[in-house]
């Protein structure tokens, strides 16, 4: 899943270091609200412990591979701080070792410190609900969270493939870097993973952690029971990823598409000149939620998760700006209204 | 006179064959992977050796060759990419870095690159005038071998770079002039902490392996095994633990108090000067000859 350097274009490796930026900030404020800042020796440990990791085999029928242990890091030392390890991880194994390419650490940190531990760990939660830690529910959360945390991860890395084609190519259409689509980029990157790999990372987050109840009981940290927040933001993954059934389902019934929801073409009534005027007077980024030329139904499912998440993160954003101008009003308000009234008695 | 039990009887000494395993162990393989990690670890002769990007200051080398890399993904033309290859087979050449351990930088990364896409070079995928018939209707056509020689040659003139500085650089400094580029002190604290105790803990991994090795005459079932990698890599986690708590101790003993303190680098010289300008006159040079040829075929 390591990137090297070549593979994609400064498009996308601009923006995923910019993104990264973010999520290190935000890493570092979390983190420094949580732990002290005499803890950061145990931080550089567990980030030299998810590199580690990476060097155990685990066997499987016919071969072994290596696990990542992201999602590891994320169930024993939480998200935040997963996110500041592996990304460490993989910056040591990038200017050190030569593995992954220095203008895509960005991108390799995205897939591998971001998606992957955050993903792994809210399943880990979805799952394991309030059961208590070192029952059999909680290993098979820590095991799924494992497939699932590794999985999504790979998935992040074959869009980020596959979008090369579409952001950079010459005059004559041949893409400048990764030449692969997303109708082949996602399934090579899901493929192995979800049959092989996946099941790697799925063996050694459940078993470790199985091993860690065993024998230092403590050590896997008890997490309460998701809040109203939490629960909704799952649920609105979970949407987000289904979100294809929307295009497949009306397909696979032959069911056709609602009348005249895409354009003024499926309209079979004349359709007035003002009406028509409007139509062209907007043209979106994403139309039909896919991008401009793309026909494989693979890159159309791609690009209707990814409009999913998009829309979501817009929306919520919209909304949690809009109740932090109204707190801070009310705030404000609030503070006007004691020094008002005693001055007015 | 006692009998001899029976279990020790000739008949019952006669074991059957022993199954040997197939392929290379997991633990093999994994203790292959922790030694060569400590390799690189250690060693750091390249980094001793004199030669030109060893007497540069790592915080000039590293944007500069930072720069080179992101130059090479910046250009598209064939005669513009062959340029930032040469210059990374010059700096080597002049920082004596073993060919040895560069020959991954000068071959692995455009023939794995070239390999892996490869299949863009068909005419399933890049249609286009036939250069190389395969039968049943296959082909490699003129721009997908294009397309697969650009690519492969980005792959390495990117590559080149990134490694001169892995081997011409101790990580020590390396991290140190990540300050040079803006990165917050603690960062780079994590980042020094980090390389050093990798050693302790591949150390600590490599022992849990030899103990495995050395203990076992055959390797156990499929699920025994798992249970032993997550067990070993579990046992890690604790000793992680252990020593974060240790070190923390130890430096809060000599007097550390959250405010990470760096040693200060020595002043840049004449060279890193004479370094960056040759740097940036040959990287526009590339830039020119690229828009060159670039306006040469639009006319």
């Amino acid at each position: 899943m390591h990137i090297p350097d070549g593979y994609l274009s400064p498009q996308t490796y601009v923006p995923a270091y910019a993104v990264m930026l973010a999520a290190w900030a935000a890493a570092s404020a979390h983190l420094r609200r949580t732990l002290r800042q005499r803890q950061v020796p145990l931080l550089a440990l567990g980030a030299a412990f998810s590199f580690v990791i990476m060097m155990f085999n685990v066997p499987l029928p016919g071969g072994s591979g290596h696990a990542v242990g992201a999602v590891l890091v994320a169930i024993l030392l939480g998200p935040w701080a997963a996110v500041l390890a592996v990304s460490l991880a993989l910056i040591v194994q990038a200017l050190v070792f030569g593995d992954g390419g220095i203008t895509a650490i960005g991108a390799n940190c995205l897939t591998m410190a971001v998606v992957m531990p955050f993903t792994g760990w809210w399943t880990y939660r979805l799952l394991a609900g309030p059961a208590a830690p070192g029952s059999r529910r909680h290993l098979l959360a820590g095991a799924a969270a494992g497939y699932v945390g590794l999985n999504a991860g790979a998935l992040a890395t074959g869009l980020l493939f596959g979008i090369q084609p579409l952001l950079a190519h010459d005059a004559a259409g041949h893409p400048l870097y990764c030449p692969f689509g997303l109708e082949i980029a996602v399934p090579t990157m899901l493929g192995s993973h979800l049959l092989v790999f996946g099941f790697v990372e799925a063996v050694a987050t459940g078993l470790a952690l199985a091993f860690l109840q065993r024998t230092a009981p403590g050590t896997v940290p008890a997490e309460a029971s998701p809040s109203l927040w939490q629960r909704a933001g799952y649920a609105l993954l979970v949407l987000a990823v289904f979100s294809p059934l929307g295009l497949l389902v009306p397909m696979w019934l032959r069911g056709g598409t609602a009348w005249g929801e895409w354009g003024l073409d499926e309209l079979s009534v004349p359709v007035p000149a003002g009406l028509r005027h409007l139509a062209d007077s907007w043209h979106a980024p994403l139309p039909d939620y896919s991008a401009p030329a793309q026909t494989a139904l693979v890159s159309q499912l791609g690009w209707y998760v990814a409009s999913a998440f998009l829309g979501s993160a817009l929306l919520v954003g919209a909304v949690l700006l809009l109740r932090r101008w109204l707190t801070r009003k009310e705030a404000s308000d609030d503070r006007a209204a004691r020094v008002d009234v005693p001055l007015g008695r | 006179m006692t009998a001899l039990p029976a279990w020790m009887s000739p008949s019952d000494a006669d074991l059957p064959a022993l199954p040997v395993p197939r392929g290379r162990p997991a633990t093999r393989r994994a203790l292959g992977a922790l030694l060569q990690v400590m390799a690189v670890l250690v060693d750091d002769a390249p980094a001793r050796r004199r030669g030109l990007l060893q007497a540069i200051d790592p915080r000039v080398k590293l944007p500069a060759l930072l720069g080179l890399v992101v130059l090479a993904t910046l250009v598209h033309g064939l005669p513009a990419l062959l340029a930032c290859y040469a210059l990374g087979v010059l700096l080597a050449l002049l920082s004596a870095v073993p060919p040895g351990r560069l020959w991954g930088a000068w071959l692995a990364p455009p023939l794995l690159s070239a390999l892996i896409v490869l299949p863009a070079a068909l005419n399933v995928v890049t249609p286009g005038p036939a250069l190389l018939p395969l039968g049943h209707g296959w082909t490699i056509t003129a721009p997908g071998a294009f397309l697969v020689g650009r690519f492969a040659l980005r792959a390495a003139a990117c590559m080149m770079p990134a490694l001169l500085l892995v081997a011409t650089t101790r990580p020590a400094r390396l991290f140190g002039a990540l300050r040079a580029l803006g990165v917050p002190a603690t960062f780079v604290l994590m980042l020094a902490m980090m390389e050093r105790y990798l050693a302790v803990l591949a150390r600590g991994a490599e022992e849990i392996h030899l103990a495995k090795l050395s203990r076992s005459i055959l390797p156990g079932t499929l699920r025994q095994e798992q249970a032993w990698v997550a067990a070993g890599i579990g046992a890690l986690y604790r000793r992680t633990q252990a020593l974060g708590a240790t070190v923390t101790l130890a430096m809060i003993s000599r007097g550390y108090t959250g405010d990470p303190r760096l040693p200060d680098d020595s002043h840049l010289g004449w060279r890193d000067g004479v370094f960056v300008a040759g740097v940036v006159v040959i990287g526009v040079m590339i830039l020119l000859l690229e828009q060159r040829l670039h306006m040469l075929s639009l006319t």
